[in-house]
């Protein structure tokens, strides 16, 4: 039996990215080289354990809204924080301090008063003041009218106040960077992981999808290849807004090598005979 | 009047225009707009359209928006409360009108001589709704202040009363406990999209179910089962004036089995108030019609040989009673008692005849001959089906069932109650003037019989007497259900029909065929009420009722009624018109006065919800005029084409909305017809399948094979199996046959029947927003949805059903997928993250409410804040989060056990308390606390006062409800589940855009089931959100599954909705595709917060020892004898012991060994004795359950003396 090397990807080359786009909130990129262990721990890191700021508290001292107050905080909790300096920022539960200091946390106040007769005031993302620059809901522009969080009428008042914690998705989907992970591989179904169930004609009712154009079209009379495993990967992820979306992929890859390493500490410290077991079967 | 005459010769041979002849037009009854449209053929057949479709889809639904937009939801509860107020209220004084006292002339008590023999009641007046405050004051009540105070939106009622010869006029204040809410404003927010057509009855709303009964004046002819002596049945159900009162009239055919000779058949009459049944021939003779020929003439049995045969039988049977005399002193004689003069018996004879013998024909002398000849007309029918020449009735065929409707159950409560009143003031009456008093008007009339008797009934729902709760029916009245707004709707339609529920007769049950359009196919209830509660469909108009008189004079303006019919040959041989059931005469021109009294009703002369049926094979014309027959809208169609059609094309220069209700209706373009007419008309499904039988009719009709039908819309339903010209109607649409909550199944004509019957029932669990103004509503329980979103996928009804502004779930990405196993059974996997961004969150809002009471002198129920000191029976730091006043206040976060509403009672000095009580206590704590195993936080505080100026509060205690394990969900198709497990979204299965199911179900639900709706759903659910549309599953549409899929493939999907997807742990393709897309998901208000329970230790029973029982009590789980029989059989005794013995109601006690009957024991001390048997020595300790051991006390108590031997 062939020790397991301990290599991350499967051809024996170094792992690449090639970006195919990027806007301030997508980035498409192909990962090649590698296992789809790797690629699929990258899309789960992205999707969940990439550390952002979200509001995690509001204490209300007053709220005359239709709305009731865990109602708000619900929404308050899903506003899109800037998380670039997330990073910063440290998790509350490593903080020294009792309960929510500077270091591990952000205030965020929120006062909207509708004074204004036979008018809607809509309270949006706009009127949170935070105290650090760093951490804003996040705004397109000046142009932006912010999310909705409440509509008042006239007499109807909300004071707030919001503490904001670092976190992962993992505890709460308010704490995900990203709105949709695509991730795709072999779209010529060349290795047939997939089996297309049709109706009358395959390549009618299966279309391809657009990133077949940067794979490989199976040859006419290609040979089905059963050893193949797939190494291209295609991604395209999408910011919700409180990260750029190159930051997200990153921070993830940041988050993967943590991993990784720990288990190859855990690995080489702890216990030399686990490296001479069976590698572990694909799933 | 003048009939143009047939002008079938205008019409030259032609494909196009020979299947319009042969046609009757009354021109002179054309309307409006038909007068100035020239009918005359060659202009209006140039234009050949005639393979047109007359009206457009899109125009059916016009007239059905049009039909909402008049009428509402609710308009039969409306309808049939006004016509009670307006019309029924005025009958039923007029028949109590006067009371007559016959008396001795006395004087009263100023000296004067004083005649009182007569009170009248006259004229009605009502006022607002308004409330008597305990001050005095007089308020105009409105519905929203009568719902939070508790009070009964109900308005003032006053009788002119008439007394004496004074003809003094007093106004004398009745009263009514009803008024339904409409058109009202209130103070506080209505309910904006709240229609009404129910009672506020003590601030809780009441809706009146329509019962469903069997037609009266109906002759119904049944066969009957051997064991029975009789062959066959006719029976009638003859009501007296108003309908008030029925009297059942029996007519037997002996069965020819017995003793008696096959030949001789006996008819046999079963009168009320006689004791047995009589022969017909004394009844005829009885009756005046003692002539045998004149009899067999009244039968119609004359000319016909077989028929004599089969009558003259019967005439032999009491062929000693010849005189009418005779005949009535034989009926006498069976009415009364032996020994009550001839002359008396005669008298009473006279008077069942004429009163309780079918007495809808009337109720004097006068109308004998009336009953003679319907006599007749009776036998007749009974004998033509024995023969087999007419078919037999059918009870279940619903134009012979009425519906009573809230006007008709109150008027009949109002009868009852108002002369009850009348009675109680005749003894009062008749007391004062034996006592010689002046009659005080004020004294007499007790209008609180009335008021209290309909509270009475609207708030039990027992309708009648509270005395005889047990007799009356129960159910009537029901709270108005509030969970969803479909379900508030549903249940304003809802109908019930009084058939006991255990019996095993299912025919009653049955969907029926002449149910279509008139009741819900799906909508019924499942186990005991299945098919007995109906629900209404969505067009279905209940008549109120209308005057016979008008019709009947109309009838007689036409000159085609010969009302004077004698005993002559001719009676059963022309057509019999029957107006309500009683027979007004004969006429010779059957067709021509049906067409007559049709376009008299088409036009407007009558009410339109009159009834004309022509029974040609049964000649007769018979004509219904009675308040609750069900009725719907049909096109009307004539020469094969939509009468609408012809003034469609005009409209386009005027400016008159055709599509108006009233202007549809009294044009004729749209007719109601009920069951009964129906069954003589000829209804096409569609205006497509009108135009195609009318291009095929045309085309055979010249010996041409009809072209193929093109390739158009429903291509499910059938083809039409022959061409005609014969059409009377057309549908509007066929999806009108659905209810209330059927209608918001999407797709239904691809589900399997059950399915949809099922979802009926479930969308009426749906939570989401069940009124606008629910914040400030006080209900028991509401659940309101955080989001709740309109579905995608939607069907035209809901427009009217308001089902997109108020309505009921998500539009959830909804995977077919075994993935992991944790949706197994009819459980989903959901997905964690969309129920953190806010999927299915609810609300759920609880109320509280307390009265303040007065008990006697002393004692006193008050709302204020108890404190330890002077109350008992107060648990520490349980009240501390009250107000001063007694109330939490908003806001406030509470948890179980928590006092909402501080209330104490006034204790008396000799109360005790079981000696809890301390020296300065002076309340017992009566407080209501928040419920167990739940928290939140408090919402909203009313604090009010009743009538009586007693304090009440309700308090609304408002939670979140976030979907967890075990919360049950369920999508419009009868498919249900509950959370098996949540997934992480990165744990969840996705597309290769990224796409992660909300909910993944099994796809073993679906082949079983066949509910092929929920897969179409979910595919128009994906094309519609691909090209941002609103997708329209109404039923019976031409939406296909092909037309989806091809549009799918167009915009790249795969195009039956399948999609490659990736496992989310490992990121490989899972080797099958996936069926994924929106569907729409409903929260079902079942979630395991409210039920989940588990014990170790906690409360028992005082008197049994044992634990108690239920949740909310903190109970055991019952381990019941099956389970006990489980441990039987496994051997487990010990187990067994444990479970029955020693975790339930274990008890030590000491028992003397000589009496075996239990012994004193003072452990402590030692000292333990049977002072019975004086023994101190042999003395043991047995377990046995407290249960047994109160057992044994029980027997010893009524000299039974159970000793335990024991061994040892």
């Amino acid at each position: 039996m062939e020790p397991y090397t301990g290599t991350i990807n499967s051809g024996g080359a170094k792992p690449e990215i090639k970006i195919d786009e990027l806007t301030s909130e997508r980035v498409k990129f192909i990962l090649t080289n590698t296992d789809l262990s790797m690629a699929n721990a990258l899309r789960r890191i992205m999707i969940a354990e990439v550390a952002t700021i979200a509001i995690d508290m509001v204490e209300f001292e007053l709220n005359t809204s239709v709305l009731a107050d865990e109602f708000i905080a619900h929404r308050l909790g899903l506003i899109p924080l800037d998380s670039t300096e997330a990073e910063k920022i440290k998790y509350s539960r490593e903080c020294s301090c009792q309960g929510a200091c500077k270091e591990c946390s952000v205030e965020l106040n929120l006062h909207v008063k509708c004074t204004e007769e036979d008018t809607t005031k809509d309270v949006t993302s706009r009127d949170l003041v935070s105290n650090d620059p760093r951490v804003t809901p996040i705004q397109d522009g000046p142009k932006d009218p912010g999310i909705l969080i409440a509509k008042l009428r006239k007499g109807q008042e909300i004071k707030v106040k919001c503490i904001a914690k670092k976190g992962v998705a993992k505890e709460h989907a308010k704490w995900s960077p990203c709105a949709a992970v695509a991730f795709e591989y072999d779209p010529f179904n060349k290795l047939r992981h997939a089996h297309y169930w049709i109706e009358e004609h395959e390549k009618k009712e299966w279309p391809a999808s657009k990133n077949a154009e940067k794979d490989f079209p199976p040859g006419d009379d290609e040979v089905f290849d059963f050893t193949a495993k797939p190494n291209r990967f295609y991604f395209e992820v999408e910011t919700i807004g409180s990260m750029k979306p190159e930051d997200i992929v990153m921070n993830a890859f940041k988050k993967l090598l943590e991993k990784i390493s720990s288990v190859q500490m855990g690995l080489t410290t702890n216990d030399v005979n686990a490296i001479n077991r069976e590698p572990p079967r694909e799933f | 009047m003048n009939f143009a005459s047939f002008d079938s010769d205008s019409f030259m041979l032609s494909p196009e225009n020979d299947f319009y002849g042969n046609e009757y037009e009354a021109s002179s009854f054309e309307s409006e707009i038909l007068t100035d449209d020239d009918e005359n053929t060659d202009q209006y057949y140039e234009n050949g359209d005639e393979d047109k479709v007359d009206i457009s889809q899109d125009e059916c639904w016009k007239v059905i928006s049009s039909f909402f937009k008049k009428r509402g939801i609710v308009r039969q509860q409306l309808d049939s409360y006004d016509e009670f107020i307006q019309n029924g209220l005025q009958d039923i004084i007029e028949q109590n009108r006067e009371v007559v006292l016959i008396h001795a002339e006395g004087i009263d008590n100023k000296g004067r001589r004083i005649c009182v023999s007569t009170l009248e009641f006259d004229g009605l007046l009502f006022s607002r709704p308004t409330i008597t405050e305990s001050d005095g004051s007089v308020i105009r009540l409105y519905p929203q202040e009568a719902r939070l105070r508790n009070l009964t939106y109900a308005s003032p009622l006053f009788i002119k009363t008439r007394l004496g010869t004074a003809i003094a006029c007093e106004d004398n204040p009745n009263f009514n406990a009803i008024c339904d809410e409409r058109e009202e404003f209130t103070p506080w927010q209505n309910i904006l999209i709240g229609k009404g057509g129910y009672f506020i009855i003590n601030g809780s709303e009441k809706v009146l179910i329509a019962q469903e009964r069997l037609a009266n004046n109906v002759i119904f002819v049944f066969k009957k089962q051997p064991p029975s002596p009789y062959a066959y049945l006719a029976e009638i159900r003859s009501s007296g004036e108003k309908g008030l009162f029925v009297r059942t009239f029996t007519l037997k055919l002996l069965s020819k089995s017995g003793d008696l000779d096959d030949s001789e058949r006996y008819i046999h009459a079963t009168i009320p108030f006689l004791k047995k049944d009589i022969p017909v021939k004394i009844l005829f003779v009885a009756l005046g019609v003692s002539n045998e020929q004149d009899i067999l003439q009244l039968i119609g049995a004359l000319s016909d040989d077989e028929f004599t045969e089969v009558v003259k039988p019967c005439l032999g049977e009491g062929f000693i009673i010849q005189t009418k005399r005779m005949a009535l002193d034989y009926i006498g004689r069976r009415a009364t008692s032996p020994g009550i003069p001839q002359e008396k018996r005669i008298a009473l004879a006279k008077r069942i005849l004429e009163k309780e013998f079918i007495p809808h024909l009337g109720e004097t002398f006068e109308f004998e001959k009336q009953k003679a000849y319907f006599l007749g007309y009776m036998i007749r029918q009974l004998l033509l089906c024995s023969m087999g020449r007419r078919p037999l009735d059918d009870r279940d065929h619903f134009g012979k069932k009425r519906l009573d409707l809230a006007g008709a159950l109150l008027s009949n409560l109002f009868n009852n109650l108002f002369k009850k009143m009348v009675k109680d003031m005749t003894i009062l009456m008749k007391k004062m003037l034996a006592e010689k008093r002046e009659i005080n008007l004020e004294m007499i009339i007790k209008s609180q019989t009335i008021t209290n008797g309909m509270r009475y009934s609207l708030g039990t729902g027992n309708w009648g007497d509270a005395k005889r709760a047990m007799q009356s029916k129960s159910g009537v009245a029901q709270v108005l259900n509030r969970f969803t707004y479909a379900s508030t709707l549903s249940h304003l339609r809802r109908c019930n029909a009084p058939v006991s529920r255990g019996g095993k007769v299912t025919r009653p049950r049955y969907l029926h065929n002449t149910h279509w359009g008139y009741v819900c196919p799906a909508e019924t209830p499942e186990g005991q009420a299945c098919g007995l509660m109906k629900n209404l469909s969505l067009m279905a108009y209940v008549s109120v009722g209308s005057s016979n008189n008008l019709i009947i004079e109309h009838i007689h303006a036409t000159g085609l009624l010969d009302s004077q019919i004698n005993i002559n040959p001719d009676i059963h041989l022309a057509t019999k018109v029957l107006m309500n059931g009683s027979w007004i005469g004969i006429t010779h021109n059957d067709e021509l006065l049906y067409n007559t009294l049709k376009e008299l009703k088409k036009s407007g002369d009558f009410n339109h919800d009159i009834s004309i049926v022509n029974d040609i094979r049964s000649k007769e014309i018979r004509i219904y005029s009675d308040p609750g027959r069900v009725c719907r809208p049909l096109f009307v169609v004539r020469n094969s084409r939509l009468k609408i059609k012809r003034s469609l094309k005009k409209s386009h220069n005027k400016k008159k909305n055709i599509f108006d209700w009233e202007n549809l209706i009294y044009n004729g373009f749209i007719e109601y017809l009920d069951a009964e007419e129906e069954e003589f008309a000829l209804i096409c499904m569609t205006p497509e399948d009108l135009k195609d039988s009318r291009v095929g009719f045309a085309y055979e009709s010249i010996g041409m094979e009809p072209p193929t039908r093109p390739h158009n819309w429903i291509e499910r339903t059938k083809k039409p199996t022959a061409y005609t010209n014969r059409w009377t109607h057309c549908e509007i649409h066929p999806s009108m046959i659905l209810g209330v909550t059927a209608s918001l199944i999407p797709f239904p004509d691809h589900n399997q029947s059950p399915r949809n019957t099922y979802q009926a029932a479930m969308g009426k669990q749906a939570m989401g927003m069940y009124a606008t103004n629910f914040q400030s509503r006080m209900d028991v329980v509401a659940h309101i949805l955080y989001y709740p979103q309109k579905p995608l996928v939607t069907t035209k009804v809901m427009e009217y059903l308001k089902f997109r502004e108020l309505p009921a779930g998500h539009n959830a990405i909804v995977a077919i997928l075994c993935y992991e196993g944790y949706n197994q059974e009819d459980s989903i996997i959901m997905n964690q993250d969309s129920v953190d961004r806010g999927m299915f969150r609810s609300f759920i809002f609880r109320n509280y409410q307390e009265n303040e009471k007065r008990k006697g002198v002393v004692s006193y129920d008050e709302i204020m804040k108890p404190t330890y000191s002077d109350t008992v029976g107060l648990r520490y730091g349980s009240a501390e989060k009250l107000d001063d006043d007694g109330v939490v206040s908003p806001g406030m976060p509470v948890t179980e056990g928590d006092i909402l509403i501080g209330k104490t009672t006034t204790l008396t000095p000799e109360d005790a308390m079981l000696g809890q009580r301390g020296i300065c206590q002076k309340y017992r704590n009566l407080s209501t606390t928040l419920r167990r195993s739940e928290a939140g936080f408090v919402d909203h505080v009313v604090i009010t006062s009743d009538q009586d100026a007693l304090k009440s509060a309700k308090v609304r205690v408002r939670n979140t409800r976030i979907p967890e394990m075990g919360d049950k969900f369920a999508s419009r198709h009868g498919q249900k589940g509950t959370i098996g497990i949540l997934y992480r979204q990165e744990d969840m299965p996705f597309t290769r855009e990224g796409i992660i199911p909300d909910i993944i179900i099994n796809p073993h639900a679906i082949p079983s089931r066949m509910t092929v709706g929920h897969l179409i759903e979910c595919l128009l659910g994906k094309l519609v959100v691909l090209t941002g549309n609103e997708g329209d599953s109404t039923p019976f549409t031409d939406v296909t599954v092909d037309s989806i899929s091809s549009k799918l493939k167009e915009l790249g999907h795969n195009p039956y909705g399948n999609e490659v997807m990736y496992n989310g742990y490992t990121g490989k393709k899972l080797e099958a595709r996936v069926f994924i897309g929106p569907t729409y998901y409903q929260r079902l208000k079942h979630m395991v917060h409210d039920k989940i329970h588990s014990r170790a230790r906690g409360p028992l029973n005082i008197l049994t020892r044992q634990p108690v029982e239920g949740r909310n009590r903190d109970g055991g789980l019952r381990f019941g004898e099956m389970e006990r029989d489980c441990m039987i059989s496994h051997g487990t005794a010990l187990f067994l012991k444990e479970r029955l013995f020693d975790v339930s109601d274990p008890f030590y006690m000491h028992v003397c060994d000589l009496c075996g009957l239990m012994a004193l024991a003072n452990i402590s001390k030692g000292i333990y004795e049977c002072r019975i048997c004086k023994n101190s020595t042999r003395v043991s300790l047995v377990q046995i359950p407290y249960a047994c051991k109160m057992l044994f006390q029980e027997l010893m108590s009524m000299n039974i003396s159970p000793r335990l031997y024991l061994e040892t």
